[in-house]
């Protein structure tokens, strides 16, 4: 999280004093109400509730001869999206109880609408999307279904229908019809097809097929290339895996080397990147770490350094940050928000690693000092291993613990900054709604509402949620990103051999 | 007070300027009268210093709409008061535009100025159209159907189906070429021809991953002048310096031509992190270059530059982490691993609410905890920062992953935390560790849950 220092811009070595101010005041503290179960108050920008000791002179009085240094960039952008976002919270902390209630609805005919209209027709500016139709599909179909939507049976079909246009015909779809295979389009596709969930679109998916183009597109080093001869990074491990899984046509041939290549992919700072000693960054991480489970390797990961980093990309504004010392951004709600919920049910895997780092920390010469290791388990693995089942297995896991991230305060920015009047969702204020936008920031909106029950599908208390009982969406399998029933279809269906 | 008067200006006070401009938007108010005639006005001179002055993008509103009431963000006419609010000092900061780069030329800079005047102006929602060129297609008149060389090709149309789905209503000269594209790329043709319908079907469309692709194959059969290539992908980034295709078809061609190549690259991504110095593909490409092709003479100066541009650029941080593991010419973590610990140290006092030094720092004792907790530097900044803040998130959750890991805290330190208790009946733990995660949970509210959840690891540790 940025705390904007407005004492020095760059490194001064010989300061005699460092002054750190905070930007922002929050005002109006929200008070809980009493008696049955006190709605969730919302949070206010920064709470802190005594401004810090002054360590200098006041820089806005013209009569003070010290000289400011320049403000960076970062700084005047944190700034800018600070200023506005604290203008609506300001709103929000200034009204009533009754009008924040109202305020803090989620526009669901707004939202269906603005979906519901671009499935059938985009305009012309839409061309730079041309080859990425089917994450247009996976866009607003898999919202609607968070929405508790139901399309029409000729909609679907010709959804269906249009996907297996854009499916190749040696396998994997790309991002329309006649083009190359698409590692991201193939995943969009997958992923509304079983949105959809019907017989027919389950069935159009060539498995076979997608299975020679996985491993067409399956590098030596391990990982998986975006498309023939594309580029790799830890998204088209996710997408890779998360499919075949999905399809129940992951094995050993494709997932090998993927975990050891993730690894690599884990930085200094706890996240993970899109190629090894690259930054950090929220996409990424998910996407390594949702891999890695499926896999069943989320132990190869450092993951209570990974935590962390995602816990601190929380901001004062409420929402997520991609990276560290970057802005706030709607849909960073889904991938960050989906990541540290994911670790909610790796806890044990967590517990072993914070054992092991206290004891090599506190006993630096006995080397097996703790114990039995974790590695025991891995070594009794079966000769052939039911892939399929770990994505399975994992979402009937219980929470082990409550959420690691300010779930009330995600949804507070979600529902008042990310939602625009005329229906869809937007990264911040002051940027344009877009079709992504409105699947991520409803996906994270989704993972929030659910991430304090034990069980993935259980029904939210009303402290839980923000805003009227109505906001609630459909809970989702984190991992794939699809709404749960129909993950569960769908697994039932592939699980028929 | 704040006066109007050119002494306020001299002093390279940020606040005094923006209490001037204040001032000159209210006595100027009143004229918004002659709206049409002055906008008129600015616009022609904006169109006349056109190019490379980066542009508040119009895009981008400065009106949010809450329960059909839209909430105007705008600077208060009135000038702020003396005990300045963090409030006030913050709004007056609103009227700064992000500039790319250091020194713009004074032309630049008047109409920057002449920009921020109109947007006060029209604070109403009008404001100067973009004067962002739309760059002209080739032979812009005439599409591929006119070309000569394609009068034998047969243009394949889209097979969308009977009923389509996302259709995207594609203007006529997008879809001719890319009717004409599908011919040639179903024919698997690779000539002259072909290449040059490409380089139309990637000025409509720079993400279409085949056309890239295709254009490839045909390189490579065509054995074409790869520098001729890298100029004009160059071209074609600086446009769309956010898109996967162009960065990996500059890999590809980085890939073949070699570490002669390697300089140039370099330069390129220099450009492009100019303008912005978080671009990611830009940072990953600059790195593959560097473990491929080499140039790390010049790398940690360079992160040191951009730093001093900006202490709080992760990107750059995290740049500074490969150089300091990778490059071959210094000797490795191990040996840089004391000057990196005091540079950083510098760069933490300088500005503890950074988050990206701390990072930093931890990450250079990575994987090795004893050399951590060993350091007498580390307590060290923590307890510097913390006698000056002692809400300093940052130094507290350092501290705390100290005390976890074993140390043992002199009397200042353990001095300073008992301080920081407040006489809390709740802290009365006598844990150094709970005391300071319990200091976290309440200044650090928004990772309530997260320290709560530290704590009973705490707790199951002893």
């Amino acid at each position: 999280m940025v705390r904007l220092s407005l004492g020095t811009g760059a490194a001064r070595p010989h300061r005699a004093r460092s002054r750190s101010r905070r930007a922002q005041q929050g005002r109006v503290q929200p008070s809980g109400e009493g008696g049955p179960p006190p709605p969730p108050t919302a949070v206010p920008m920064d709470s802190s509730q005594q401004p810090t000791p002054p360590t200098g002179g006041d820089p806005a009085a013209d009569h003070e001869a010290a000289e400011l240094p320049p403000l960076t960039v970062t700084q005047i952008e944190q700034m800018k999206v600070e200023s506005k976002v604290g203008d609506i919270y300001r709103v929000l902390f200034g009204a009533a109880p009754d009008t924040r209630s109202v305020m803090l609805e989620l526009w669901r005919d707004e939202h269906i609408e603005y979906l519901t209209k671009g499935l059938r027709h985009l305009g012309p500016n839409f061309h730079v999307l041309d080859a990425n139709r089917p994450w247009l599909c996976y866009w607003m179909v898999h919202p609607l279904a968070l929405l508790d939507e139901v399309l029409d049976d000729d909609l679907e079909d010709d959804i269906v229908d249009f996907l297996a246009r854009c499916q190749d015909k040696d396998g994997g779809y790309g991002g329309g019809p006649g083009q190359l295979p698409h590692l991201a389009t193939t995943y969009a596709a997958v992923n509304t097809l079983v949105t959809i969930g019907s017989e027919r679109a389950l069935s159009s998916i060539n498995r076979d097929n997608l299975r020679k183009f996985l491993l067409r597109v399956k590098d030596s080093s391990g990982a998986f290339r975006m498309h023939e001869c594309g580029e790799i990074d830890a998204r088209s491990c996710y997408t890779a895996v998360s499919v075949a899984s999905l399809v129940n046509i992951l094995d050993d041939e494709l997932a090998k080397g993927v975990g050891d290549y993730i690894a690599r992919c884990q930085t200094y700072e706890g996240g993970i990147a899109g190629e090894p000693y690259a930054e950090a960054h929220g996409g990424y991480t998910f996407c390594g770490l949702a891999a890695l489970i499926l896999l069943n390797e989320a132990d190869k990961l450092d993951l209570p350094s990974l935590i962390e980093w995602v816990a601190f990309r929380q901001g004062v504004e409420c929402g997520f940050q991609g990276r560290t010392n970057k802005l706030v951004d709607g849909c960073y709600s889904f991938w960050q928000g989906a990541a540290i919920a994911l670790t909610q049910k790796l806890m044990t895997v967590v517990d072993e690693q914070l054992k092991l780092k206290s004891c090599s920390s506190k006993q630096p010469s006995g080397k097996d000092a703790c114990g039995p290791s974790s590695s025991e388990q891995s070594s009794e693995k079966s000769s052939t291993v039911e892939y399929a089942k770990f994505g399975f297995d994992f979402i009937m896991r219980s929470n082990q613990i409550g959420p690691l991230f300010h779930n009330i305060a995600l949804q507070q920015y979600i529902l008042l900054c990310a939602q625009v009047l005329e229906g869809g969702l937007r990264d911040k204020p002051g940027k344009n709604r877009d079709h992504y936008h409105s699947c991520y920031c409803l996906s994270g909106l989704s993972v929030s509402q659910y991430s304090a029950m034990t069980d993935s599908d259980s029904c939210p208390l009303p402290q839980h949620v923000l805003g009227p009982y109505s906001n609630l969406l459909e809970p989702i399998h984190p991992i794939y990103n699809v709404v749960l029933d129909k993950y569960h279809t769908a697994y039932e269906f592939f699980s028929k051999e | 007070m704040h006066a109007l008067a050119p002494p306020a200006a001299r002093r390279r006070n940020p606040y005094a300027r923006a209490a001037v401009r204040r001032r000159i938007v209210a006595v100027l108010r009143p004229t918004a009268a002659i709206l049409p005639i002055t906008e008129r006005f600015w616009s022609v001179i904006d169109h006349g210093v056109a190019g490379r002055v980066a542009r508040f993008d119009p895009s981008i509103t400065d009106e949010i709409e809450v329960n059909n009431r839209p909430l105007r963000f705008r600077l208060p006419l009135q000038p702020p008061a003396l005990a300045a609010s963090a409030e006030s000092r913050l709004l007056a900061f609103s009227c700064i535009e992000p500039y790319p780069r250091g020194r713009w030329p004074p032309a630049a800079r008047q109409i920057h100025r002449v920009d921020l005047f109109c947007r006060f102006f029209f604070s109403s929602g009008a404001r100067i159209r973009s004067t962002r060129a739309e760059v002209p297609m080739e032979d812009a008149e005439s599409g591929p159907a006119s070309w000569p060389e394609m009068a034998d090709v047969e243009p394949v149309p889209q097979d969308d189906g009977p009923s389509p789905v996302v259709s995207i209503e594609y203007r006529d000269d997008f879809r001719e070429v890319m009717d004409y594209f599908r011919a040639l790329y179903f024919a698997g043709e690779r000539s002259a021809r072909a290449l040059r319908l490409t380089v139309e079907a990637i000025e409509l469309n720079a993400g279409n991953y085949t056309v890239w692709h295709f254009r490839r194959l045909i390189l490579e059969a065509l054995d074409s002048d790869l520098l001729e290539e890298l100029d004009f992908v160059n071209e074609i980034a600086e446009r769309n310096p956010k898109n996967y295709q162009i960065w990996h078809h500059k890999r590809w061609l980085a890939e073949k031509l070699g570490p002669d190549i390697a300089n140039n690259e370099h330069e390129f991504t220099t450009k492009i992190l100019a303008i912005d110095a978080k671009n990611y593909h830009a940072w990953s490409h600059r790195q593959w270059v560097l473990q491929a092709l080499g140039g790390w003479e010049g790398e940690l100066q360079y992160c040191n530059q951009l730093l001093q541009e900006d202490i709080f650029n992760n990107s750059a941080w995290n740049q500074r982490y490969l150089v300091i593991t990778r490059s071959p010419l210094l000797g490795g973590i191990t040996a840089m691993r004391d000057s990196e610990v005091d540079y950083t140290i510098e760069a933490i006092l300088a500005n503890p609410q950074n988050e990206s030094p701390w990072r930093y720092l931890k990450g250079l004792y990575k994987g090795e905890n004893n050399l951590l907790v060993a350091d007498e530097r580390i307590s060290g900044v923590c307890l510097k920062v913390l006698k000056n803040d002692w809400r300093c998130v940052f130094a507290l959750s350092l501290l705390l992953d100290l005390l976890r890991s074993g140390l043992q805290p002199s009397e200042e330190l353990t001095g300073t935390i008992e301080a920081m208790k407040n006489s809390d009946p709740e802290m009365a733990d006598a844990d150094l560790a709970m005391t300071v995660c319990s200091i976290l949970q309440k200044c650090d509210p928004l990772r309530i849950n997260y320290w709560s959840w530290y704590k009973t690891t705490l707790s199951s540790q002893t």
